[in-house]
Order: C-alpha cells, then sequence, then structure tokens
C-alpha cells in the first residue's frame, strides 16, 4: 500500500501520520477563500466530521497542496430558495501535478449536490504536496459546502420603506421611536434569493436596521425620520413604540421595485407641558428664591389657567383682598414690590387681578424673591418677581387660539429665518361684555353697569448671530380699562370730565425692549437691556379726575467675568429714569374744581451694583453684594453707610439723594441634600405712594428713600429627586415709611406743617415652610405654610399695632393628577386666618356732604379685630381631545366650591346708620376655557 | 386706585343687599335728621343766622340737643378735612313749627367778627389755597396783597357797605375801583372766593349720634350792594311742587311727563291743607315721584374770574325720605314696603308696597343747591313735607300671593 497523505480542507485536515503533529498550514484557495488548515489527532469521537482511514499509518508530506484553482459547483435556485445547505463529503486524490486523478462522494447531501460537487472539484487544480523537493500524490478528503453566504453577500441595501413620526397633535417629530415590521406572509415575495428567514437575517445587517425574532427593527433620528432597506415586497405590519405614546400599529403593502413613504402621527399618553419640565433640582444661587416651570403651574386650580397667578399660591404671599390682584409678600403692601420682565420694569402685573398682563404661554420661567433678594434689584423693600420670557421655537410655526370666559388670545410662534424666531400674541377680554349682558337681564337688580375691558399684545422676535452673540426685541403693551356706569343718572358734576354718570379708570402702556446677550470667551459674557415706555393712566370721574403721561427709559447691563467655577464677578447697571406729565381735578373738599399740572416731572431709579459669587468649597456658597441706587425726584441726603437701622449715633445723611446697599447671601450644603442658607440686606425705595408723598402742594418734596433691612435663615432639604423640603425665617424692618398725620398733629398742617411725615415704622416677620413634589409622570403638588405678623407702629398710642396687611396663618395645599386619556384633575385648599378689621365705634352724620346727608362711621382702634378665617376649596378639570394636526383642550375651573359648605368673609357691609351690618363672601365661580393647538 | 374701584363695587354691592333698614326710610322710634336749613345759607361776619334743624322718625326737642361749633376748619382739595377748638356753640335754641310731621327746633347765632381772619382756611399765604395753574391769573392789584392787608380791606370795605344807605353804594364802588385797578368787579368777587371760610357746627343729639354741618362764612352779602358788583349771595332753593307719575309699563327707567297717558297726581301742595292725596296702585305700570324747583343763582365760578366765559345757574340736588305709619307696617316684611330709588335726579322711581296693609306714607322732599368750581361755596337748601296714601287694585295684590 502506498503511503497517502490525508487532507481535509476547508474545515479539519486529518493527516494520518507517525508524527505526532503536523504544523497549521494555510491554504490559499483560488477564490481568495482563507481557510485554516490545523492539524490533529486521530479522532473517532462523536461529531467527528472527516472521515478518517482508520487502517492506515499516514506519512505527512512537508508541504500540503494547495488549491491552485477552485471551481464553483452548480448551486440549484430552487435549493436555495428551499434552505437546502450542506457539506458534502469527498475523497480526492490530487497527483504530482496538482490535477485531481479521482473523486469519490464519501459524505453524501443530496445526490444533486453529490454530483455537483464532484464535478467541480474534478476542475479543482492545486499545488502539489512535496516532500523534500518531491511533489507526490496525496488522497485528500474534502468538504464542500453548499451555504447561502454567497448569496446573502451579493445583497445590496435599497431604501424601499421610509417615513417619518409625529406627535399627534403638535406635529411635532419625534426621535428614538422603535419602528419594526412584521411579516405575516413568507411566501408571498417569489423573486426572493434566499429563504425568507434567511433574507430578513440577510438585511437585518444592513447598517440602520436590525432583525428580532421575524420582525426588522429601526428606530427614528432626532428628525422623526423612519428607513428601512430592502423589504420583502409583501404586506407588513407596521409597529411604532416610544415610552410616553400610545402604542402605534398599522399594516403597508410594499410592492416589487415599490418605494413608499409614510408619516405616522403617534399620540401621547397625556398632552400636558409638564412634560418638558427638567426633573431634579435646579441650582440655586439665592437663598429665598422661588423658581416655577411654566408648565407646572398652570393647571394650578383656581387660578384661571394663568402661570402669573400662581405667585399667590406661594409661602409669603398674602391672599389677595376678594378680585383685587394684589401682590403682597411677606405683609408689605403691593408697591413695596417690584416686578420685571426680562429685567425691565413691568408697570401692570394683572389685568385687574384676574389675569396676567404677559401671556402665559410666551413665559419660560417666573423668579420669585419675597425678601433678601440680590443686588440685581432694587427700589423695593419687599420683593420681587420677574417674569422670564421665551424665545420662539424654531421647529415650524404653530400656534393656538384660546378662549375662556374672561378672554379670547391667540398666539403664533415659529422660525422666521434661519437663525431668527418669533413670538406674536394678543388677548382681549370678554368678560366686560359678558358682565353687561347679564346685568342687562336684571336691571331691578343692578341698576349700574360694570364694564371691565382689557387687552394687550406681545411681538418677539430673537436672533443669533454666531460669535456677535444673541439679540432679541420685544415689543409689548397692554391696556386696562374699568366703568361703573350708571346709566340716567347725574351725579357729581359733568364739569370735569363731560360725564356724570360714570366712573372709570384706563391703565395702558406700551414699551419696547431690545437685548443683547454676548459670550466674548469663556470667562466674560455681558447681558445689556434696554426698554422704552409710555404708560398712560387716566382715573375720571364727577369727583375728580387724574391723568399721568409718564415715559419711562431704562437700561440693565450685566458684565459677568468668570474667574474660575468658584469664582464669578457681576457688574452691574440699573438705570431707569422717568418723565411724567400729571393733570388732575378735583371739585373735593373746597366744593371748587381744583386743576394743577405737573410738567417733566423727572423721577426714576439709577443704581450700579456689583456682587461676587464665590464657591470656597463644592458645598459652600457666598454672594457678597454692594448697590447704590439714586432718586432724582427725592431732595435728602442720603446715607453714606448702607442703613441697617436709623444710625442715630453719627450723621450718616450726606450725599446725594440716594442709598447704598448692602447685601450678603450664603448656602451650606452641610449634609448632602441638606442645606442652610442666609441672608441679609438692606433695601430702599421711593417713598410710596410717590405721587401723593412728595408733591410739593400736599406732600413732602423733602421726604427721604423708605429703608428696611431684611434677614432670612433657612434650610433646604432636598429628599429626593422629586420631594424637596423649605424652610425660611425673616425678619423685615423698615422704617421712613411716609406717614399720614395723625389728628394731634393735624393742627401743624395750618402752620404751613407736612401732611406727610418721614417717621413711619414698620416690621414684618414670620415663618415659611414649603413641602413640594415636583411634577412627576402623574403628580405635582405641594404644601406651603406661613406664620406670619406684619406691624405698623401707631405713633398716636406708641404702641406697635397689625398692619391691615397681617395674616397669622397660611396654608395652601394644591396637587394635580393626570388621568388616562388625557384627563387631568387638580385641587387646591386655601386657609387663611381672617384679616384684621376695625370696628365702627360711633356714627357722624355730615348734615351737607356735597347734596343731602350722610352718615359716616367712627372706627375705634385700627385693626383691632378680626374677621372669621378664610377658607376656599378649588377644583380644575382638564382634558385634551387630540387630533392629528391640532389639540383642543378644554378646562373648568371651578373656584371657591367651597362657598357651599362654608362662606369665607370678606367684607362687611352695614346698613345706612352702621345699627346692622351683612358680611359679604365671594361668589363661587365656574371659568371654562378652551384652547386649540395648532 | 384699585382700592377706590373696591369701595364703588362694595357700594354698588350694597346697593344690591337687602337690610331691613334703607337710608331714606324713616323709622319711627329713632330722630332722623331732615335738614339744617340755613337761613341766609351764607353769611358775613358779625352776621346772624337762623338754623332750622328738622328731624323725622321720633320728635326732637331743643332739650336734647347740645351745639358745639368750630371756626378753625381746614378742608383742601387733597382730602384734608379736619376742624379743631369745639367749643360750646352761643346761641339762642326754640321749637318751631315747621310741619305735622316733623320736629323743627330753630337756633339762632352770630358769626363772629373775626371769623375769617382767625380762619386756617385762609393762610398766611392765601393765594396757595389756588392751584399753580390758577394762581398764575390773580390779578396783579390782588396777588400783591399780603394776608394782612387783604383781610383789613375785605374787613373795613364790607363794614362801610353795611353801615351805608343806597346812595352812598356808587362812591364806596368807585373808590374799590381805584383800589383794584379798575377791575373792581372781578378782583373783589375773586377777594370774596379767596377768603370765603367754612365754620364747624356739632349737634350731638343725645341718645343718637352726633350731627355734623358746615356753615359758610364770606363777604357775598354786603359787597352784593354794590353796584357793578358781579358778588352775589347764595339763596336756598324753593319748592314747587311735588307729584307722583303713574305710567304704563314695567321697570320703567324713565318717563315724558308731557305724554298724555302718564297720569300726573300732585301730592304738594295740596288744593286743601288736610286733604291726603290717594294714588291707586295697578299692575302694569311704574311710578315715579319727582319735584319741581324754582329759585336758582347764578354764582360766578373761579373760571368765570380768571378765564372768562359765561356764568351758569347752579345746580340742584333731590333727596327723598319717607316714613310709613307704624302700625301699617307691622309685621311686614321690609322688602315689601315701599321705596324711593333715586340718585339725585328731580325724579326717581317710587316703587309702592306690595301690602295691602301698607296704605299711608309721609314724603320728604330736600332740595340742595351746589355749584362747583366756585372756592368753598356755600350750600343752600329747602325741604317740604308731604303725605299719601296707597291704594291698591287686586291684579296688583295678586301678583304677591
Amino acid at each position: 500500500m502506498k503511503n497517502f497523505f490525508f487532507v481535509a480542507f476547508n474545515v479539519i485536515i486529518t493527516a494520518f501520520a507517525a508524527s505526532p503533529l503536523a504544523s497549521d498550514v494555510a491554504v490559499d484557495m483560488s477564490d481568495g477563500l482563507v481557510v485554516e488548515v490545523e492539524a490533529v489527532e486521530q479522532q473517532n469521537g462523536p461529531g467527528d466530521t472527516t472521515a478518517v482511514k482508520d487502517d492506515l499509518q499516514p506519512l505527512m508530506p512537508d508541504v500540503m497542496p494547495s488549491l491552485a484553482k477552485f471551481v464553483k459547483a452548480d448551486y440549484p435556485p430552487a435549493l436555495i430558495r428551499d434552505n437546502i445547505t450542506g457539506t458534502v463529503t469527498l475523497e480526492l486524490l490530487v497527483n504530482e501535478t496538482g490535477n485531481v486523478d479521482s473523486v469519490k462522494v464519501v459524505g453524501s447531501l443530496r445526490p444533486v449536490l453529490d454530483s455537483a460537487a464532484a464535478a467541480a472539484c474534478r476542475g479543482f487544480i492545486f499545488e502539489p504536496a512535496r516532500t523534500g523537493n518531491t511533489a507526490v500524490a496525496v488522497l485528500l478528503l474534502y468538504e464542500y459546502r453548499f451555504t447561502l453566504d454567497e448569496t446573502i453577500d451579493s445583497l445590496r441595501p435599497g431604501c424601499n420603506f421610509s417615513g417619518i413620526c409625529v406627535e399627534r397633535g403638535t406635529r411635532r417629530p419625534v426621535a428614538d421611536v422603535v419602528v419594526s415590521v412584521a411579516f405575516s406572509d413568507s411566501l408571498c415575495d417569489t423573486s426572493l434569493v434566499l429563504p425568507f428567514g434567511a433574507y430578513l437575517g440577510a438585511i437585518g445587517s444592513f447598517p440602520g436596521q436590525h432583525y428580532d425574532e421575524g420582525r426588522i427593527v429601526t428606530t427614528t433620528d432626532s428628525q422623526g425620520v423612519f428607513r428601512f432597506y430592502s423589504l420583502p415586497a409583501c404586506s407588513i405590519i407596521v409597529s411604532a413604540a416610544i415610552p410616553g405614546f400610545e402604542q402605534f400599529e398599522t399594516g403597508e403593502r410594499i410592492g416589487r421595485g415599490d418605494s413608499i413613504s409614510v408619516k405616522y402621527v403617534l399620540e401621547r399618553f397625556s398632552y400636558s407641558e409638564y412634560e418638558v419640565l427638567v426633573y431634579g433640582k435646579a441650582k440655586e444661587k439665592e437663598v429665598a428664591r422661588h423658581q416655577l416651570s411654566i408648565g407646572e403651574v398652570r393647571k394650578v386650580p383656581g387660578l384661571g389657567g394663568d402661570a402669573v397667578k400662581v405667585l399667590q399660591a406661594l409661602p409669603g404671599v398674602s391672599r389677595p383682598v376678594m378680585g383685587s390682584g394684589e401682590i403682597v409678600v411677606r405683609g408689605a403692601p403691593t408697591a413695596d414690590s417690584r416686578f420685571f420682565i426680562d429685567g425691565m420694569e413691568l408697570p401692570v402685573l394683572y389685568h385687574f387681578g384676574m389675569k396676567s398682563t404677559f401671556n402665559s404661554e410666551a413665559l419660560s420661567a417666573i423668579d420669585f424673591y419675597p425678601g433678601g433678594f440680590g443686588t440685581r434689584y432694587g427700589g423695593a423693600i419687599a420683593g420681587i418677581a420677574e417674569i422670564q420670557s421665551r424665545t420662539g421655537t424654531n421647529e415650524r410655526i404653530k400656534g393656538l387660539a384660546e378662549f375662556s370666559t374672561l378672554d379670547g388670545s391667540f398666539f403664533v410662534e415659529g422660525p422666521a429665518h434661519d437663525s431668527v424666531t418669533f413670538i406674536a400674541s394678543a388677548r382681549r377680554s370678554v368678560i366686560g361684555e359678558l358682565i353687561r349682558g347679564i346685568f342687562k337681564l336684571f336691571p331691578d337688580q343692578f341698576p349700574f353697569t360694570l364694564y371691565p375691558f382689557y387687552w394687550d399684545y406681545l411681538l418677539k422676535a430673537n436672533a443669533s448671530a454666531g460669535r456677535a452673540g444673541k439679540f432679541s426685541l420685544m415689543f409689548f403693551g397692554s391696556r386696562d380699562s374699568m366703568s361703573f356706569i350708571f346709566p340716567e343718572t347725574r351725579f357729581g358734576s359733568d364739569a370735569i370730565t363731560g360725564f356724570a354718570d360714570r366712573i372709570g379708570t384706563n391703565t395702558t402702556f406700551h414699551m419696547a425692549v431690545a437685548g443683547w446677550d454676548v459670550e466674548m470667551n469663556e470667562q466674560w459674557k455681558n447681558s445689556a437691556r434696554y426698554q422704552l415706555m409710555n404708560i398712560h393712566y387716566l382715573f375720571s370721574s364727577p369727583f375728580g379726575m387724574t391723568l399721568e403721561d409718564i415715559w419711562v427709559n431704562h437700561i440693565r447691563d450685566e458684565l459677568t467675568h468668570n474667574f474660575s467655577d468658584r469664582l464669578t464677578l457681576t457688574l452691574g447697571v440699573d438705570a431707569q429714569w422717568s418723565l411724567a406729565d400729571v393733570r388732575f381735578a378735583s371739585p373735593t373738599g373746597t366744593n371748587a374744581i381744583e386743576r394743577d399740572t405737573i410738567d417733566n416731572w423727572r423721577f426714576g431709579d439709577i443704581a450700579a451694583y456689583i456682587n461676587l459669587i464665590w464657591k470656597p468649597h463644592d458645598r459652600v456658597q457666598i454672594i457678597p453684594g454692594l448697590r447704590y441706587d439714586y432718586y432724582p425726584e427725592l431732595i435728602y441726603n442720603g446715607s453714606v453707610v448702607p442703613a441697617f437701622w436709623d444710625y442715630r449715633s453719627f450723621d450718616n445723611h450726606r450725599g446725594f439723594s440716594g442709598e447704598p446697599s448692602l447685601r450678603l447671601s450664603c448656602r451650606y450644603e452641610f449634609i448632602d441634600r441638606h442645606t442652610a442658607k442666609m441672608a441679609l440686606g438692606t433695601y430702599n425705595q421711593t417713598p410710596e405712594p410717590m405721587g401723593m408723598v412728595l408733591m410739593e402742594d400736599f406732600g413732602n418734596p423733602e421726604m427721604p428713600s423708605t429703608k428696611a433691612a431684611q434677614y432670612v435663615i433657612g434650610y433646604e432639604w432636598q429628599i429626593n429627586d422629586l420631594f424637596n423640603l423649605d424652610c425660611q425665617a425673616y425678619y423685615n424692618k423698615q422704617w421712613n415709611i411716609p406717614d399720614f398725620v395723625t389728628s394731634d398733629e393735624m393742627a401743624s398742617v395750618i402752620d404751613g406743617g407736612d401732611v406727610y411725615k418721614d417717621n413711619g415704622l414698620g416690621r414684618m416677620y414670620g415663618l415659611e415652610i414649603m413641602l413640594r413634589r415636583r411634577q412627576s409622570e402623574r403628580f405635582f403638588g405641594w404644601v406651603a405654610y406661613t406664620l406670619s405678623r406684619s406691624e405698623r407702629f401707631i405713633r398716636s398710642t406708641d404702641e406697635w399695632a397689625h398692619y391691615y396687611l397681617d395674616e397669622t396663618h397660611n396654608l395652601q395645599v394644591l396637587g394635580s393628577w393626570k388621568l388616562r386619556r388625557n384627563w387631568e384633575a387638580g385641587f387646591r385648599l386655601h386657609y387663611v386666618t381672617g384679616k384684621p378689621k376695625t370696628a365702627v365705634v360711633d356714627i357722624v352724620e355730615l348734615e351737607n356732604n356735597q347734596g343731602g346727608s350722610s352718615i359716616m362711621p367712627v372706627y375705634g382702634e385700627a385693626n383691632s379685630s378680626r374677621f372669621d378665617p378664610f377658607f376656599q376649596l378649588d377644583v380644575r378639570v382638564d382634558k385634551k381631545f387630540v387630533f392629528d394636526n391640532l389639540i383642543l383642550s378644554v378646562f373648568w375651573d371651578l373656584q371657591y366650591i367651597s362657598w357651599l359648605v362654608y362662606k369665607s368673609p370678606e367684607y362687611e357691609i352695614y346698613n345706612y346708620d352702621y345699627t346692622d351690618k351683612m358680611v359679604v363672601s365671594n361668589f363661587p365661580g365656574i371659568a371654562v376655557g378652551l384652547k386649540v393647538e395648532f | 386706585m384699585e382700592r377706590f374701584f373696591f369701595a364703588v363695587a362694595l357700594a354698588a354691592l350694597a346697593a344690591c343687599t337687602e337690610f331691613p333698614t334703607e337710608f331714606s326710610r324713616i323709622e319711627n322710634d329713632k330722630p332722623r335728621l331732615i335738614d339744617f336749613i340755613y337761613e341766609p345759607p351764607e353769611a358775613a361776619p358779625g352776621d346772624t343766622v337762623e338754623l332750622l334743624a328738622l328731624f323725622g322718625g321720633k320728635s326732637v326737642t331743643p332739650d336734647d340737643i347740645d351745639w358745639k361749633v368750630s371756626y378753625k376748619v381746614l378742608q383742601n382739595i387733597y382730602g384734608i378735612d379736619t376742624s379743631f377748638d369745639e367749643k360750646v356753640l352761643d346761641c339762642t335754641e326754640e321749637t318751631f313749627r315747621f310741619s305735622d310731621n316733623t320736629s323743627c327746633i330753630k337756633v339762632r347765632f352770630t358769626v363772629p367778627r373775626d371769623c375769617i381772619r382767625q380762619s386756617p382756611m385762609v393762610p398766611d399765604d392765601w393765594k396757595s389755597v389756588l392751584p399753580g395753574e390758577l394762581m398764575q391769573k390773580i390779578p396783579e392789584n390782588i396777588a400783591s396783597q399780603s394776608k394782612e392787608s387783604l383781610m383789613e380791606l375785605m374787613e373795613s370795605a364790607s363794614d362801610r357797605v353795611k353801615k351805608a344807605k343806597d346812595s352812598e353804594l356808587p362812591a364806596i364802588a368807585d373808590y374799590l375801583d381805584t383800589l383794584m385797578g379798575g377791575q373792581f368787579s372781578k378782583s373783589l368777587a375773586l377777594a370774596i372766593q379767596l377768603t370765603t371760610v367754612k365754620i364747624r357746627f356739632f349737634a350731638d343729639v343725645a341718645g343718637s349720634h352726633v350731627i355734623r354741618s358746615d356753615y359758610t362764612v364770606n363777604y357775598n352779602a354786603p359787597f352784593s350792594r354794590l353796584p357793578r358788583s358781579i358778588a352775589s349771595p347764595n339763596r336756598n332753593p324753593v319748592i314747587d311742587s311735588v307729584c307722583i307719575y303713574k305710567a304704563k309699563g314695567v321697570s320703567l327707567l324713565t318717563f315724558d311727563s308731557d305724554d298724555p297717558d302718564v297720569q300726573r297726581i300732585k301730592i304738594w301742595p295740596c288744593p286743601d291743607i288736610d286733604d291726603t292725596v290717594e294714588v291707586l296702585i295697578d299692575k302694569g305700570y311704574t311710578y315715579f315721584i319727582s319735584g319741581e324747583c324754582s329759585g336758582w343763582d347764578r354764582p360766578v365760578t373761579l373760571t368765570n374770574l380768571l378765564q372768562g366765559g359765561p356764568i351758569e345757574s347752579e345746580e340742584y340736588t333731590f333727596d327723598w325720605m319717607y316714613q310709613m305709619d307704624r302700625d301699617q307696617i307691622e309685621g311686614v316684611a321690609s322688602s315689601d314696603l315701599m321705596g324711593i330709588n333715586t340718585m339725585g335726579l328731580p325724579y326717581g322711581t317710587l316703587v309702592p308696597p306690595c301690602n295691602k296693609k301698607v296704605r299711608d306714607v309721609i314724603i320728604w322732599l330736600q332740595v340742595t343747591d351746589s355749584k362747583l368750581d366756585v372756592l368753598n361755596r356755600s350750600q343752600g337748601s329747602c325741604v317740604t313735607e308731604t303725605r299719601c296714601r296707597f291704594a291698591y287694585t287686586d291684579t296688583y295684590l295678586d301678583q304677591f300671593k
């Protein structure tokens, strides 16, 4: 028997030789296929894929034969489609020239494939095996494999199914949607060169899609677009899924050679602004700041869907008198607080307390500082609220129209150019017409007409100019007018306004605000704003008339330098100067129409400030700041040293009619999630009410600025990502408050004394606690409790007494749930200690009080008793109807439904001679609104 | 300003509330002020004045009232309204018959001669009572006067006028004209207004309350005697008649008195003083009550003096009060009683009672005059008392069953 060498290609070659092991040999196949050839010991176990000559002791040639020419066996397409794959094992005798002398099938697959493999092998040509320098014949075991790999490799991707996923209603593209295609009929596409499953597996390897349990799967990109490649021509079931949305499923038909494009509209589980909330806690800078995300607050019950009105639900803010819209911050009157829009003066925050003048849709956030605010703000001794407007979307032009029992409005935003976006809105009240209609129905009950009317408009453009920064331009205006009309009635005199049957007020303002924000480099950035505003105010009645026309210029510029992550310096200018023309006329008092005119009255607040944000440690932040406010309308010697109290021990008064302020706030996270904080500072403002107090004819033009010192300590506990607890204790001491002369001092007025004195004192102190659960998938809410005292010093009795805005307890609990099918429901519960009141102890009848007689009350000790507590429960229900191209929202705000069980007192009304009284409470109301977003 | 609106809203709300008592309805068991009628309604220092204090409801006698007076009153445009140094009024009091159901006390007092000089309403800078706009327009011959010289001028001139015979008045006028640079008429009228002051009376009605009443003191009366003088003292209005109008229609707001379908029922003056006019209340009608007056004065205003323009009449305000029979309203709900809705106009809606028990009613009409743009002008007034008796048709009463 000759010595033969047995070699197996493709998978394993086994050599029967005396030598222990052959070395690894690489055989370079003609078609370029690299085959690992491995010499192994004899194996006879199961799974051995190589036939073995068990009675031979083969010799191993020095050089293994290598295939020089490969001949492809015929692989019938029918067998390919039938997924007939496998291996035919053949015994090849390769002679010394490398040709195959004989072929023998030793391992069969199918006869057709056996024959095909044998025929192909006969055409093989090898580089012969060698022993030394001598070519030798060898006997090889050769496995010819029939696989689909080559067919698969021949497939090339071609997109034949693409589409876009958008959010239903908003038409916003939805990214990261998992889109999968399933196939119900695997035989539908007869043109496939591969078995169906194998084909899907093959196209599943194409970039951007994958195969998963009989489905081809892909995801949408940031523009909501998805693409499938080389899908078989057949009916498919398409599914789209993403958390927060309803599962989407539809059928499509892909024809042979077709390429289809679709648009799928996905519906959210819940349509809520809450979705845009950033979870977790924002980095806090100020000690006493409440930052509210708009989406979180628009659904607070009882506020009619107005985001700004939510200020009234925060700790430290007193309950406003019925419908007044006042913002009473920590027991101080509204005039002691200031309101801003993007850092610029906002003269009117509310339309008669019913709705904010700035459209809630255009807000990005509201910063509310009930006290202890930093040097960015001045001219106020109580609190600050700053509304931040937002930038229009650059996705597409979209908008909404809203109608409610109060007003109708529209809001549009979108891109105007590549780098320019805009926001536009306008609103007009309808409540006046509603009231007029109701009053006309009941002329006996309402012998007068009440006509509130308001409108506002907003147009804002934002542009980004790369390194040159970001620019903005905003036009914003508002009008509020209110008239009481007593038809067929004449009272007072028509000599003043031409009408003797009505009392009216009208406040209109128009403003333009230009902004420029630029980052020069990583260290330096600058933010500049300029505001030009006209305010027109008119009060007219048969009893008197006041007309004010005010032009306001306001510049704010903040230059910030980041020295490092731990040190930031801000320099700011906050200059507001105003020019006013005032006219008034009144027949009161002297029974003559007195007219007066003040032209070009200049007033304002010219200020500069500096503050440093210093973080000496990761857990510690200290912000010292200094500010100087100059009041051009005042005539007095201002302080030199920031006044924390009225320093009587040295003369602190010289220089300009302005005041320096020193403010400091600190935060220290002493344990993870537990932060202690404090703030203190001096504050000042022009005396209020400015027009009355400073008027030369009547007031005291030499009145100094009103001053305050505020102290705040607090504690924050970030319980987890959703819950946080905030506690603050505060003390606000105020002095130089304009104080009307007492009756004892009135005699001095006769001798030319001032009617207003500068020795009014006030103090407010209290504790505020807020436990807040931020918006999660289903719920948000908070509990806010304030324990407070607001007092004024009464000079006539030499005692501190309750101020009329004093509230001992103020508790608010509110929550809102997102329910299924786009329903939302919420409640707000409000408990407040009764407001102080002054008892009527006697009467005086005025015999000839411009007409017949009238009876006037004589009051007892001011604010010495209280109304019964105030309790209010509001409920709000929202429902969204989502259509493909628009969302329809309806809300029902059931306000003050607790009236059914408890009527909270608001006022006392006396009969004509004050012998009988009636307690008046607010009425329950239903605010209904309809909003269409498109 | 929002607070002002709340006050108005509150007043409007109060108008809609249903107290069992109301201002214009006089209760039988309480003394209620009807009016203080001053004769004359304004006087000069040294003049004697008669005051008729009229009360409805429970009767009042001179013993029930303590009178006080303050000659230091300060009022101005900015809301200051105060007085000092109250003292007992030196006066004579007596009961006076005014009408059947009105208690009347006649008080006679004399205005102190230094009343104007001592009043804080004429400050040292006497021009400052005018707004700056008008202050600039005071003629120089007046503006240059000190308070002292102005007061001396007014006091001495008024004394001379008071004492002068009619034949001497032209000479005084000529003298003053010379003093005032040929602008005697206007300058004197302006000086009178600028030296007009108020005095304040306090009537403490025992067991009830204090009534405060202001009286005007100026030199109008004496200087009005001068020829070419445009100063004219205020006079009390005169009520000519009181009528009830019955107009077809429900809840009408107004009526046409010339409409032949509108029935006019005159309730004062009655043809026979003892008669009581009956007013038949029927379904489907609206009832109005109306007063007619005469005696309008034509005071000169600050605008007339400083800027020119026509001199116009004063205005009248009409106020109604009524009192029903104590026995007839016993047990009747207050909402079923009568009412008069008027806002100072010469006519108002008379809402008839809804209960046939209520028949007799006493009605007082008070008319007061006013004129804006006259510095510290006095307020003249007059009152009349009348009565009527309601009768009801069955169809009217059936509505309330």
